[in-house]
């Protein structure tokens, strides 16, 4: 646990050791609790029409306009992000979680077992994922946690692959060697040296994998296999302003231009931690 | 003499990956026949280049290679056991009495841990010690080995490689032990630091009463340390006696060119 603290303190350093980065890390902070505290900064309710107005142009009472059905444009941003973020860190946690375990203990089994192991990956990752997506969609029906279970178990193969190497490269450091001919177990060695070894790893793999998952979600939203309506999401959002975009472009550039900066930044971090993680692995 | 350790017809050898998955492929015998006898409080030198076996002969006496045949005897007294043969949990007890010291400071300590934590790891495993008592001891430690003892809390990349070596030695004597292989210890160090690891380890080697078996392939800095040495090439020790003997008389062809490799000025 403390091991954890101290590579989540090491990583907030190295974000914000530029401008850029740290301005790109400070806009998802504020952007991920305005939504997920959306009922308080949402002027209205996600759901509530007015049809009296339809689509009109932003104002001062819409600041990002209204959609066909007068619903808030920016109330819905706000929501649909409280979906997209979810779904983002959910599936990533799902997708952490198994890559991480098999990955270990893939490096850690003998040799004959590793190589079926990782065989079994690149035959996964051979499937044409998103169909497989879709068909699991069409046969459990549309639910969120599915969607969460669906795109995690899509994107842990990237992650087992990671962790395995890692794993193996530190399995083979002389720092372990001397543990075992001090007599430690094997879960000592993984508790003691192996995994807090493994954790700024994982956390990069993480930040990178989150915009990936919520672009996943937003492509499954965007075909309509997503969240149900009237739940937003981004995808939906961005999918219905494609559809009025001559006659009303503000619902296709407002949630278009969130999705992409919230992408951007999370990239961003995660780009800036995998290549201050690495100069650390190499030192 | 007291025999301390007597190894027997030695041998270490690895499959070669072949085929699809693995199989097919031949043996490489890493270390191929090797004997010898150590007396307790003895300074024993192993020598030979890089690919002779020597370290695969030094991880095979402390299980962290896989001894394919021969026996290892330790004595302890009277009794007399064939490491050779024991299981992992039966081998537990020895790894107490024989350490290791690695050869590249810079990965043999976990760089995520304090020099503490890195000194406590052998604590906890043999000794139930509270932490004030496990200060007390890592402090001490420290002090052995001649560093300074309020630089405990810091990390690995802290110090020099230098140092660093002198951790290691720290940590692989925290479990007081009988016998230390040590692999290389100086060979990734500059020549200035050299000579105070070796004259480190021989001043501990007294001070405890320690056996070594000094691995190296530096063949004037094993001359140095070693009261005996043992030439090794290809997995077979071609020749062995008194140090200063050996190097003044080499028989052997090839201990001839390690001898000859050694820089004069």
């Amino acid at each position: 646990m403390k091991a954890s603290l101290r590579a989540f303190r090491a990583l907030l350093s190295v974000v914000f050791s530029d401008r850029h980065t740290g301005a790109c890390f400070i806009f998802l902070a504020i952007l991920c609790l305005a939504c997920m505290f959306a009922e308080f900064f949402a002027p209205y309710p996600f759901a509530e029409q007015n049809l009296a107005i339809g689509a009109s142009a932003p104002c001062a009472e819409h600041i990002f306009g209204t959609d066909i059905l007068g619903r808030d444009v920016f109330t819905r941003i706000l929501y649909g992000g409280r979906i997209s973020f979810a779904v983002g860190f959910a599936a990533t946690a799902v997708a952490v979680l198994i890559g991480a375990c098999y990955g270990m203990v893939s490096a850690l089994s003998p040799r004959r077992v590793d190589s079926a192991m990782m065989r079994l990956v690149d035959i996964a990752y051979a499937l044409p994922f998103t169909i497989l997506v879709i068909l699991l969609m069409i046969i459990f029906g549309r639910s969120l946690w599915l969607i969460f279970v669906a795109i995690g178990a899509v994107e842990w193969l990237t992650m087992a692959r990671i962790v395995r190497g890692m794993t193996l490269d530190i399995k083979s450091r002389q720092f372990v060697l001397a543990s075992e001919a001090l007599g430690q177990g094997f879960w000592g060695i993984m508790r003691l040296h192996i995994l807090p070894n493994l954790i700024g790893t994982i956390l990069v793999c993480a930040t990178l994998t989150v915009p990936s998952v919520m672009l996943l979600e937003s492509f499954l939203s965007f075909l309509g296999l997503g969240v149900q309506a009237p739940l937003p999401s981004w995808g939906t959002l961005v999918k219905e302003g494609a559809e009025y975009m001559l006659d009303a472009p503000w619902m296709l550039v407002f949630p278009a231009f969130f999705f992409s900066a919230t992408l951007y930044c999370l990239n961003r971090v995660g780009a800036k931690l995998s290549a201050a993680d690495l100069r650390r692995f190499s030192k | 003499m007291d025999t301390l350790i007597k190894v027997e017809n030695l041998r270490v050898s690895y499959p070669v990956a072949g085929g699809l998955f693995g199989r097919g492929g031949g043996v490489v015998n890493a270390v191929d026949g090797v004997s010898f006898e150590i007396s307790r409080g003895e300074i024993v030198g192993l020598v030979g280049e890089s690919g002779s076996g020597k370290t695969t002969t030094g991880r095979a006496i402390i299980r962290l290679a896989p001894v394919s045949g021969g026996s290892i005897f330790y004595f302890d007294g009277k009794n007399k056991t064939d490491l050779a043969t024991l299981s992992k949990r039966e081998f537990f007890p020895f790894r107490k009495k024989i350490q290791m010291i690695f050869q590249d400071p810079f990965n043999s300590l976990d760089p995520r841990m304090t020099i503490f934590k890195i000194l406590c790891e052998p604590l906890d495993i043999y000794f139930k010690l509270d932490k004030k008592s496990k200060l007390k001891r890592a402090e001490e430690l420290m002090e052995l080995v001649g560093l300074e003892p309020s630089h405990l809390f810091r990390f690995p990349h802290e110090f020099s490689g230098g140092q660093r070596q002198r951790i290691g030695i720290a940590r692989a004597l925290a479990v007081q032990p009988e016998f230390i292989i040590c692999d290389e210890p100086v060979s990734a160090l500059d020549v200035s630091v050299q000579a105070q690891i070796i004259n480190l380890i021989s001043d501990l080697r007294s001070k405890l009463n320690l056996t070594c078996l000094f691995i190296a392939h530096d063949i004037a800095v094993v001359e140095h340390i070693s009261s005996r040495m043992m030439v090794m090439t290809e997995g077979k020790i071609v020749e062995s006696g008194v140090s200063a003997e050996l190097c003044a008389n080499p028989r052997h062809p090839y201990t001839r060119r390690l001898i000859d490799a050694v820089p004069k000025f």
